[in-house]
């Protein structure tokens, strides 16, 4: 676990000011609007928010894998090791893609190519960034379709996509992204289609391999349960900004930002609503749930003051006329609000 | 209690189906070719015809036009009658009554609509078979005079007593020119728009009732009620179109409803492969899961849930449909398949034939029409489809 | 009652629950079979038979809402259809209000069709899309004879408001809404005919977190407002927890645990159960207790493993798991489970 200062000394990924946004760049629709988050060496950071919200584009945003068009990057930074991701050439970036940063992503139906064996496509990337002969890589595939927990993984390696099941599948992309040793792994949803006692191992999976490899990890997900499990920190995220950072524990204990504290209000979990404050509830008694009222507001109505006002229990006048900065209301808690949740 | 959710609702309501169709140009100039049609159809012997549309020689008002009219003539003007009625109250009816909603109002229509289809049916069935015998040509050529007679824009008839000027080119008394028999080509071509939408309209209609029918039972029932019927959409795919066509008009007297009947019965399997695709995609979808929870007999759902939402694709094809057929028509008139006495503008083509070296104009004229028409319905066709784009709807 | 038993357990059982109840059940489901037929039809592919349900049973009280977890497989969809009588069964019994259903005749089932309702998971096809939502909605009551002429279209806009709609939804189209708001319409539809049993169908798993919340606080205040069953069918076990009195655990097409809501989270009996609650990942500081991570994959019902269908991925199996299938056990009253345990 590294430290707030570790990760201000040697961020492994920065991101300053990202901007992108979808259709003619006068109109404005910023899906990732002025986002800066930073992953230091081995360390798991999870971004969380809703559908809407800009946190799938901002992965693909950081690979540069944002279709143009309809979409571009306008604005900001991702130094990666030292370098601008956003300044490099198309080949140098294709470097950087697979092999020292992978992407995993949500949907396991589509995510393997069906006429290729899954042991093949682990090759491929191989042969293409290790440079192994056909034999190695293939045999370097089969070990780490066996890492990533796949039983009989040379009988897997020669089977096809459509034969396994989402969980295997899934274990195979972690094999497929692993197997270049990246230093920073993107998961994009990566549990949501699948089973919840699957979704277990999975997560338990990266949760092992991150620490035997120290990868870093950025875990994007719309479920905050999944992310407190084997995340670092968190970043919320609202309408294309970064509302609130900090270290897990403290985020559910203390939620700054009012639309953490309303989101963990209006999710059932397994004790009953989640604790605030440490406030014990009634395990097994109907608790009302608390839902955030109105919804998410389009790109179109963004503009230059707190997104979440109009659904904010606690909005004032000023709310509607500035934006609230990411301003840290402890170390290591930062808040973009005027009014944060201040201990009771 | 929950509040009231009313997320997006604020929005400017999505555009209907009409409201995107207008909006494209050159579907709606289509549309307006297509009408203007119907409606050359329906007035033709207001447009072109040798009895004057009003006339009065000491003995009062008279409009010979009327008294000239066939059947056929009744039928035309009739049904523009109903299409005009049907217009006014669509428009009007909200003015007059505004508290009746969307579906009073459909009924309100479609009771007119069946009053006043009984009623032209009745009048029409029993329309006397009358010849005329009073000729007012001499008016028109100017052997008499009357203090008021008012001919059609075209002043003669399709068909007259073989006038002298025969093969005459276009001229100002004669705007498309005259044919061997001397008959003026332009009033032959008005009358003609008859015959074309006729044969589109109705070879179409067939079409789609049975491929509709067989579309729908294969695709919702699956089982061998789809294997029966994919077996005879083969069977009837693997006709030469043509051929069959020629075959059985061999064996058929010759009019022209059987050529429409023909057409259509070998257009329906394209129809029928449409609706069952529609079907099958529909019938797992929960919205049928929960009809059938309510109750409902397989036939209800199928008509009036299913249906509607598997019309698009099959409206689309039908106007494209309409225009193969047509050009159908028009190819076998000019091979000479089908009744000489059809005035259709194939028919018309034909007989440029023996005469492509002096008469351009019975060629240009009839083939530039049946260009237009079938040009306007696959514009027609394209916008409706543009239209009907789920995608678009989001 | 769960499980197969001999016949003198089986009216043993049924006594035992006749005495526990002080009415009627609404909804009693007798060892239901369900078999599919899959496959055979390309060359060289056999039929096989896919056992979605195997031999479940169970009730629900009157007012009671049972929540009915599983994964992906485990036939809770299909018992959900059945229970409807939308798919046909292959064997056993679901008895409403008293009356076997597979045993009645089309026009007396169409007659109890008004009693029990369901709604269902996909807020996209469960609408068509060219009926307006009062069309949707008052289609049930034309049906059943409540109402008719210009008391269609109050009550109509009744129901829109009880379910949190504005008034001007009735005369809109589904694509003009969104998945939250065409939720709340598919409810209008099923308590349109004034259900005494809805089956819930994973109502809010298609919705966004935030519209979950507000979607199950609804079917909570209009279950209490209209005193109704609940046959409540979902793969989130917090949403279950919240919102059911009782609990039923499906693993491969039975049932392997049925209880208490509380009783059954704070203290699962089946090693299944166990593992399920503990996988659920919880927003909570100071991190999880120790999770059970089951091996393997679901298992699929062409070819459920012998004896205890759970054995391969049991971390408590032993060797005689294999061999039969585990025995019921019931605690107290209202627990039911079958392990060897």
């Amino acid at each position: 676990m590294s430290t707030e200062s570790d990760r201000k000394a040697q961020p492994l990924l920065e991101v300053r000011g990202l901007k992108t946004v979808f259709g003619p760049p006068e109109a404005g629709a910023a899906a990732v609007d002025g986002v800066s988050l930073a992953i230091g060496r081995a360390e798991a950071l999870g971004l969380v928010g809703e559908s809407g919200s800009g946190k799938s584009v901002t992965a693909l945003s950081i690979l540069r894998l944002v279709a143009d068009p309809p979409g571009k990057i306008v604005d900001g930074e991702i130094f990666f090791k030292g370098r601008d991701l956003l300044r490099l050439e198309a080949d140098a970036m294709r470097a950087v893609r697979g092999n020292e940063i992978a992407l995993i992503l949500q949907e396991p139906a589509t995510a393997l190519n069906p006429v290729m064996t899954v042991g093949s496509q682990i090759a491929e990337a191989l042969r293409l960034h290790e440079k192994l002969n056909r034999r190695d890589a293939n045999r370097r595939a089969v070990e780490f379709l066996d890492r990533v927990g796949i039983p009989s993984a040379e009988k897997t390696a020669r089977s096809w996509p459509h034969q396994l099941s989402g969980g295997m599948i899934q274990r195979a992309m972690i094999a497929m992204a692993l197997s270049c040793g990246p230093d920073l792994l993107i998961a994009d949803e990566p549990t949501s289609a699948l089973d919840v006692t699957i979704q277990a191992q999975i997560l338990d999976l990266l949760h092992r391999l991150r620490r035997e490899e120290a990868m870093s990890l950025l875990l994007i997900s719309h479920d905050l349960g999944v992310v407190a499990g084997i995340c670092d920190r968190v970043a919320v995220m609202y309408a294309g900004e970064i509302v609130e950072e900090a270290e897990k524990d403290r985020l559910f204990e203390r939620p700054g930002h009012p639309y953490t504290a309303a989101l963990l209000r209006s999710t059932p979990t397994l004790r009953g609503t989640p604790t605030l404050r440490g406030t014990p509830t009634l395990r097994g008694t109907p608790q009302r749930l608390r839902p955030i009222p109105g919804q998410v507001p389009s790109p179109s109505a963004h503009g230059a003051a707190c997104r979440f006002r109009g659904r904010c229990a606690k909005a004032q006048p000023v709310c509607g006329e500035d934006k609230p900065p990411l301003d840290e209301l402890d170390p290591g808690h930062r808040v973009a609000c005027f009014f944060p949740e201040r201990k009771v | 209690m929950t509040g009231i959710d009313q997320s997006g609702l604020d929005q400017p309501r999505p555009p209907t189906t009409w409201m995107r169709f207008r909006r494209q140009r050159a579907p709606m100039i289509g549309l307006v070719l297509l009408g203007g049609l119907f409606v050359i159809a329906a007035l033709a012997p207001f447009l072109a015809g040798n009895r004057p549309i009003l006339f009065a020689d000491g003995e009062g008002l008279e409009l010979p036009v009327l008294a000239g009219f066939t059947q056929e003539d009744f039928f035309w003007f009739a049904g523009f009658g109903a299409a005009l009625l049907a217009f006014f109250c669509s428009k009007f009816l909200r003015r007059i009554r505004p508290s009746l909603s969307a579906r009073q109002g459909r009924r309100v229509l479609c009771l007119l609509l069946g009053i006043a289809a009984a009623v032209i049916a009745a009048i029409g069935f029993s329309w006397p078979e009358r010849l005329v015998h009073d000729d007012y040509t001499p008016y028109r050529d100017g052997g008499r005079e009357a203090s008021l007679c008012v001919f059609p824009p075209i002043c003669y008839g399709p068909t007259e007593v073989p006038l002298t000027n025969s093969l005459d080119s276009p001229s100002l008394s004669h705007l498309f020119g005259t044919d061997r028999q001397g008959d003026d080509v332009l009033a032959r071509m008005i009358h003609g728009t008859r015959i074309s939408l006729l044969v589109a309209v109705t070879a179409i209609l067939v079409c789609m009732a049975i491929g509709i029918a067989l579309g729908a039972a294969a695709g919702y029932f699956g089982g061998w009620i789809d294997a029966l019927v994919l077996r005879l959409i083969e069977v009837v795919t693997c006709f030469p179109a043509f051929f069959a066509v020629l075959a059985v008009l061999a064996f058929l007297p010759p009019r022209i409803f059987w050529v429409m009947l023909i057409i259509g019965l070998l257009r329906w399997p394209g129809v029928a492969r449409l609706t069952r695709g529609e079907f099958l995609r529909m019938r797992d979808w929960d919205f049928v899961a929960a009809a059938r929870a309510m109750g409902l007999s397989n036939g209800r759902i199928m008509v009036r849930h299913i249906l509607p939402n598997a019309l698009a694709p099959v409206i689309v094809s039908a106007t494209f449909g309409m225009a193969g057929a047509i050009l159908i028509e028009s190819g076998l008139s000019f091979l000479g398949i089908g009744p000489a006495s059809c005035q259709s503008w194939g028919r018309l083509l034909s007989e440029f034939r023996p005469y492509f070296d002096v008469a351009w104009w019975l060629s240009v004229f009839p083939g530039a029409s049946i260009f237009i028409t079938v040009v306007a319905l696959n514009l027609v066709g394209e916008g409706l489809r543009d239209a009907l784009d789920p995608r678009l709807k989001k | 009652m769960i499980g197969k038993m001999s016949e003198t357990e089986h009216s043993q059982e049924k006594e035992r629950v006749k005495q526990d109840l002080p009415q009627r059940a609404i909804l009693e489901v007798d060892r239901l079979v369900k078999h599919f037929v899959v496959g055979g039809r390309g060359l060289g592919r056999r039929a096989e038979t896919l056992k979605a349900l195997d031999d479940v049973s169970f009730h629900i009280a009157p007012g009671e809402t049972l929540g009915l977890v599983g994964e992906s497989g485990c036939g809770k969809t299909t018992l959900g259809r059945i229970i409807l009588r939308l798919i046909e069964s292959t064997s056993g019994r679901v008895i409403f209000d008293g009356v076997d259903l597979f045993d009645l005749g089309a026009r007396a089932m169409r007659a109890l069709r008004g009693r029990m309702q369901i709604i269902f998971q996909d807020p996209f096809s469960s609408l068509n899309p060219r009926f307006t939502v009062e069309a949707t909605v008052t289609e049930g009551m034309r049906l059943f004879g409540l109402a008719r002429g210009r008391e269609l279209r109050d009550r109509a806009a009744d129901l829109i408001e009880k379910v949190g709609l504005p008034a001007d939804a009735l005369d809109r189209y589904p694509h003009e809404f969104s998945g939250g708001q065409r939720q709340r319409v598919g409810i209008a539809r099923a308590l349109s005919v004034e259900p005494e049993f809805v089956v819930c169908d994973e109502p809010v798993s298609a919705l966004d977190v935030s519209v979950q919340a507000q979607v199950i606080n609804l079917l909570i205040d209009l279950r209490s407002a209209m005193g109704l069953s609940y046959l409540f069918i979902s793969h989130d076990l917090s949403v279950v927890k919240h919102i059911s009195d009782r609990v039923a655990v499906m693993y491969l097409g039975k049932i392997v645990e049925i209880g208490a809501v509380a009783a059954l989270f704070d203290a699962p009996r089946h090693p299944y159960t166990r593992a399920l609650i503990s996988a659920v990942p919880v927003p909570e500081p100071g991190g999880r207790t120790k999770r059970i991570i089951l091996e393997g994959d679901v298992p699929s019902p062409i070819d459920p493993p012998p004896g205890c269908a759970f054995h391969p991925r049991c971390p408590q199996a032993q060797p005689e798991c294999a061999l039969a299938e585990p025995p019921l056990k019931r605690p107290d009253d209202h627990t039911m489970y079958r392990c060897i345990l």
